[in-house]
């Protein structure tokens, strides 16, 4: 094994001016998942690993940099680094905290060179440098299974995304019938609420009707993750347990 | 739009300026459309009328039955072609044209066809009563048709869309509403008299009946697809907006954000930098609130509260933001910016989980209030020479402005005020 440093993967090569200031020779840079699985192949180790959510490609996200860093490099802890203001990254967020047990988060908007540092050495001494605000969000991140509940899901979000939340259209575009998407439709909108309530600060509605609605707004801000590429390869627990 | 007329408010929900160029666009089409169909409608009615006794006066009258059919043509042909007609009847189609296009008015050539069509229901009805059965069933149904477009015309014009016409007469709308009726009841008062024998009656009862779906059905589908025309337009431009946004700061943001944590870094030396990097990236997050339905301006006030936004979400922390300012010129805004980043950053950084801003008029200043929930500061940072907050005092000092700040038990709250610029 060659020695431990930090990974970057994150496509844009700006971001890479403060982790070379601050990592030095340490820092691999994996802009995308071809380039970090020739880094496993070749057999290179981290320590820390910082992993971007859009990595500009049209089959994978920083969702399978996760689900290949979980698999191969277990002993790597994983810092969630977006910016967290875009669309689908406090999904991202949750995801990377429950799915791949993130040690850290971290916005891009802090990532100059003294917080850097500052994260790898908190997380080598155990520490969570997790802005305290944010650990508090991250307790509900077990909200994204009930976003999620199963495989299938991942196809409903996405047409209602193209069908602005009618749920008769979804139907047709899914070939099913319109009755099976009920169960879907109360435990998502539900789920939807919470995880606006507990992410977004957006209050409970209380007893509303307008599910239509609340499932097109939500499916609207997370298209970014409900539509990613590798969604349904990688939530499925199967696919996350380790060999 | 739409006023306070029983007119404008029965007609409120349809008036829209999308829905209206769709209409005045197919115009021109819709009614060629409706010449061709008069045109077979007239052929048809004149060819069956050649076995009548009576075929001399029945196509004579199909003749004079085509004058409204003839100016609609010559006037299509004019228009496209951007000419002028030199027939003087015609001059006075087109101006007459011009005159009632998108208004609450019948045209010349509706007073010319409306007669016209009773004419060509009068022939098969009265006229050529010797022909076959058939043969008076098929004109009676080619003048129906006849009588079907022009009621179409009329009451699938644009103007019934136009959003300039808010105050249209009330009867015009109730008209509108049982257009099917008002074309079937004078096909029945006309042809119905007539005798058909016992084996046609109510064929041609049929027939005279048959705008009544027509009409109402073509009028109901018009409205329907047209309702739907404005949400449309404005879900697509929306798509197409935000992905411009969103390839806009996808290329810029990184590079806005290095720049200003470098420009950070030298402030001390280059404030000027510092301030411009600060701006450039606000700025760049103020845009992104135009990917948002009903945002249609980076310069509104409202806007100010994006980069507080995007400074809170970083470390997770609740943000709210009030501006009740309406205006403020540039050189304001930019100091807004900066003070926004100032403050909102200090706080965060000191720890804070919520942050209130408030903007808001204040005897002659603009003040910025910015309320958190961080620990207290601890002495000798506040306003030190070389802090942030000493920079931003003495910055507001050379606006007749200041800075202050105020611990009320668990929260703290620092305004800062200046005088603003007169717009």
């Amino acid at each position: 094994m060659i020695p431990s440093g930090v990974l970057l993967v994150d496509d844009v090569p700006g971001e890479r001016a403060n982790f070379e200031q601050a990592f030095g020779r340490g820092l691999t840079v994996a802009p995308s998942i071809d380039q970090l699985n020739e880094q496993l192949r070749r057999g290179l180790n981290w320590d820390l690993a910082f992993v971007d959510f859009n990595l500009s490609s049209q089959t994978s996200t920083g969702l399978t940099a996760l689900l290949r860093l979980h698999h191969e490099r277990p002993a790597t802890r994983i810092v969630t680094y977006s910016q967290f203001t875009e669309s689908g990254r406090t999904l991202y967020a949750a995801a990377a905290h429950h799915w791949f047990k993130a040690s850290a988060l971290m916005d891009k908007t802090k990532n100059d060179p003294g917080t850097l540092v500052h994260y790898r050495e908190s997380i080598c001494n155990g520490i969570n440098p997790t802005p305290v605000p944010w650990q508090r969000r991250l307790q509900w991140a077990p909200l994204i299974d009930h976003l999620l509940a199963d495989a299938s899901w991942v196809r409903i979000w996405r047409a209602l995304r193209e069908a602005a939340g009618d749920m008769a259209l979804v139907a047709e575009m899914l070939h099913v019938d319109a009755s099976s998407l009920r169960g879907f439709k109360d435990r998502a909108t539900e789920a939807a609420i919470q995880f606006n309530e507990k992410f977004h600060d957006i209050p409970h509605p209380g007893r509303t009707r307008n599910k239509k609605g609340i499932l097109a707004a939500f499916a609207a801000e997370h298209r970014h993750f409900l539509t990613a590429p590798d969604l349904s390869t990688v939530m499925s627990p199967g696919t996350r347990r380790r060999c | 739009m739409g006023g306070t007329s029983l007119g404008g408010r029965l007609s409120r929900h349809r008036r829209n300026r999308i829905t209206y160029l769709a209409l005045l666009r197919r115009s021109s089409n819709y009614t060629m459309h409706a010449w061709y169909i008069r045109v077979a409608a007239l052929v048809i009615i004149a060819g069956l009328s050649f076995g009548s006794r009576s075929s001399v006066l029945a196509i004579g009258l199909c003749l004079l039955a085509s004058i409204g059919s003839y100016l609609l043509w010559t006037n299509e042909r004019h228009l496209r072609n951007g000419t002028q007609p030199r027939f003087w009847l015609s001059q006075v189609y087109l101006r007459n044209v011009i005159k009632t296009d998108g208004r609450h008015r019948l045209n010349l050539g509706s007073y010319f066809e409306i007669p016209e069509a009773f004419v060509l229901i009068a022939i098969p009805s009265w006229i050529t009563t010797d022909d076959p059965l058939w043969a008076r069933l098929a004109m009676l149904a080619a003048a129906t048709v006849f009588l079907i477009t022009t009621s179409l015309l009329i009451f699938n014009d644009h103007a019934w869309f136009n959003p300039e016409e808010s105050d249209p007469p009330a009867w015009h709308e109730f008209l509108r509403l049982v257009a099917g009726p008002i074309t079937a009841l004078p096909v029945c008062v006309i042809a119905l008299p007539a005798d058909w024998g016992p084996n046609g009656w109510l064929a041609a009862l049929a027939i005279c009946l048959m705008p009544l779906g027509v009409v109402g059905s073509r009028i109901s589908d018009t409205d329907l697809i047209m309702q739907t025309l404005p949400g449309l337009v404005q879900e697509e431009s929306h798509a197409g907006r935000e992905l411009v946004i969103n390839e806009a700061h996808g290329a810029l943001s990184t590079n806005l954000r290095l720049l200003e944590q470098q420009a950070r870094q030298i402030r001390g030396v280059a404030p000027t930098l510092y301030e411009l990097a600060v701006s450039a990236n606000s700025r760049l997050r103020e845009t992104l609130t135009l990917a948002k339905l009903g945002r249609d301006s980076s310069t509104s006030l409202q806007n100010l509260e994006a980069p507080v936004l995007t400074l809170a979400r970083a470390v997770g922390a609740k943000a709210a933001v009030y501006v009740n300012v309406d205006t403020l010129s540039a050189d304001d805004r930019d100091l807004a910016r900066l003070v926004l980043n100032d403050l909102v950053g200090n706080a965060l950084n000191a720890g804070a989980g919520a942050i209130r801003v408030v903007i808001t008029p204040d005897d002659g200043h603009v003040a910025i209030s910015v309320t958190d929930d961080a620990p207290p500061m601890v002495n000798g940072v506040w306003k030190t020479p070389g802090t942030s907050s000493a920079r931003l005092e003495a910055r507001l000092g050379d606006l007749s402005g200041s800075l202050i700040s105020k611990q009320n038990g668990t929260t703290k709250t620092v305004t800062a005020s200046w005088v603003p610029e007169s717009e």
